[in-house]
């Protein structure tokens, strides 16, 4: 699996940026883990854009000391089933925000995944479904096996 | 999982099932066009069996003659022979042209169509094989149908068909007419022959005997004429029963083995016969010997007159009767002429699309329930969300991506 730096449609990220701080809002948890369940993607790009976003509805971004609500924190810890980092870094968050690749995350590594959170006693947010476009480009692209 | 939730799996999978709900449509539009239309022709025929015509000419059967003699009549009208003459007068050495809308469309744009290979008697035949059928209705009714692309051609096949089967089975019927005629006509030739040699005998034995007989006149009269003549007791009576056993024997010698039952017996009746008529001549003078000798040979000579008349009016009868036994024994009625149906029969056209659409559907849905069950990756958020019962925050499409 090749490691992919993600990155989105920024309105997409905003509306999701504004759900997140409407739940953090609301129950209080700002620290927020997330994982995926094996090496499919590497949400650092992605974790950047949303990060972002979150500022920005805090008012982090513009002036820390003037912010109107406590900073969101975001951490990036993928491979919950292969790697043990995510697991040490579950201590430290409030929640977790799963990450899967629509038609390539596998059902049995997501419910897995989900199963093991559920045993650690951890609070899944929810999941953040990514998915091509258009996935002609992309098997195109694998065709030709271009990276 | 609910219906709701069952129905948006549809949706999202709805290419699945509307490929082959389209494909399978479009392919039998095509199949439809490509197709050669079917015109069907039938006539009717009455098939007389004829065991009662000539006793000759009987065949006789078993109890299920009746069907084993309609079935005989399939089997000439399905022969190599028949096809082979339908072929013939038909013209269909070269496969009749497309009658398809493809093919017709080809012909009108001065297209030929495509000859893989050239036209040949064997595949001619396969062919009329497979669109030439006969029905037995019962013992005597049999319809012979042809399914053709065209309904002129199915009708003139039918005609065809007809025609050839009723002029072969009248070729069958004259052939068994004219070795019957031959036969009798050899078997005439040996009477005459014996008649010959018998008057010979005869006329040999009145030259050396003048004084038993008086000529030829007296050799035709009857055994009893000895025993008023003569007082020989009962020598003619035997002598005569003698000859009518020989010949019945000599008769059935032609058609029996020499070891048979019956000949046996009839060798055993003729020599007991022998050496009783031997012990009674003994006892004869010699004039009543002659008389009695003569005797013999008048009776056997006026016997094969007999046979020798009975046998040239048969010949006579048959050749009387020849026309009317040709008809009688072809025994052919056509009860219902072929027929002409400008109709088409197949393709069905309405059933095939309907079929099609409903058969396109049943495949997008086992198509759809297989890839459903064989996925083995999420794909849509509302599967994670029922499977997992966990929210899905969003569904974010991915633009571009770059190496890390």
């Amino acid at each position: 699996m090749s490691h992919r730096n993600l990155q989105l449609e920024q309105d997409e990220v905003t509306r999701l940026a504004r759900q997140l701080y409407r739940q953090a809002s609301a129950s209080g948890k700002t620290r927020f883990l997330l994982t995926s369940p094996r090496n499919v993607v590497d949400g650092a790009g992605f974790l950047r854009q949303l990060q972002a976003g979150l500022d920005t509805l805090t008012g982090v971004s513009e002036n820390p000391d003037e912010a109107t609500s406590p900073p969101i924190q975001l951490r990036w810890a993928p491979n919950f089933l292969t790697d043990g980092e995510p697991l040490s870094q579950l201590a430290h968050c409030d929640a977790v925000i799963l990450l899967a690749y629509s038609g390539r995350s596998k059902r049995r590594d997501i419910r897995e995944t989900v199963a093991l959170l559920e045993a650690e006693g951890v609070d899944l947010l929810g999941v953040v479904l990514l998915h091509m476009k258009n996935p002609i480009p992309y098997l195109l692209r694998k065709l030709v096996g271009a990276r | 999982m609910n219906l709701s939730y069952l129905f948006r799996l549809v949706f999202l999978r709805k290419w699945w099932l509307l490929l082959p709900l389209m494909i399978s449509p479009i392919f039998t539009v095509y199949l439809l066009l490509s197709a050669e239309p079917e015109y069907l022709s039938g006539a009717k025929l009455w098939v007389k069996e004829q065991s009662e015509s000539s006793d000759l000419l009987r065949i006789e059967r078993n109890g299920s003659h009746g069907d084993t003699h309609i079935n005989v009549q399939s089997q000439i009208i399905m022969s190599n022979r028949t096809m082979e003459e339908v072929i013939k007068r038909t013209g269909l050495i070269i496969p009749p042209p497309s009658r398809s809308v493809l093919g017709l469309r080809r012909q009108a744009k001065g297209q030929a169509t495509k000859e893989t290979k050239a036209p040949s008697k064997i595949d001619a035949l396969k062919s009329i094989h497979k669109s030439v059928h006969v029905n037995v209705v019962n013992p005597e009714i049999l319809i012979i149908s042809a399914h053709m692309n065209d309904p002129h051609l199915a009708q003139l096949v039918v005609s065809n068909v007809v025609d050839v089967y009723r002029e072969n089975s009248l070729a069958l019927v004259l052939d068994e007419i004219e070795r019957h005629e031959k036969y009798l006509i050899t078997q005439q030739e040996r009477l005459d022959k014996e008649v010959n040699e018998q008057e010979q005998l005869l006329i040999d034995f009145e030259s050396n005997h003048p004084e038993v007989a008086g000529g030829m006149g007296r050799a035709i009269q009857s055994p009893t004429y000895a025993l008023e003549t003569a007082q020989v007791g009962p020598v003619p009576l035997l002598a005569r029963q003698l000859a009518e056993l020989e010949l019945k024997r000599n008769h059935l010698a032609t058609t029996l083995e020499s070891n048979s039952f019956e000949l046996k017996s009839l060798d055993a009746e003729i020599s007991a016969g022998r050496a009783l008529l031997d012990s009674y001549l003994a006892s004869l003078s010699i004039q009543a010997k002659q008389q009695v000798e003569h005797d013999k040979l008048s009776w056997s000579l006026d016997k094969l007159r007999e046979s020798r008349a009975a046998l040239q009016a048969e010949v006579m009868q048959i050749a009387l009767s020849r026309g009317a036994k040709i008809a009688e024994a072809s025994g052919i009625t056509v009860l219902d002429q072929p027929s002409f149906d400008d109709e088409r029969i197949a393709p069905k056209r309405k059933n095939a699309l309907i079929g099609s659409i409903v058969l396109g559907l049943l495949g997008g849905l086992g198509l759809l329930v297989v890839v459903s069950l064989l996925d083995t990756v999420y794909r849509y958020p509302e599967e994670i969300e029922a499977d997992l019962e966990v929210p899905v925050l969003a569904t974010l499409p991915l633009i571009k991506r770059r190496r890390s």
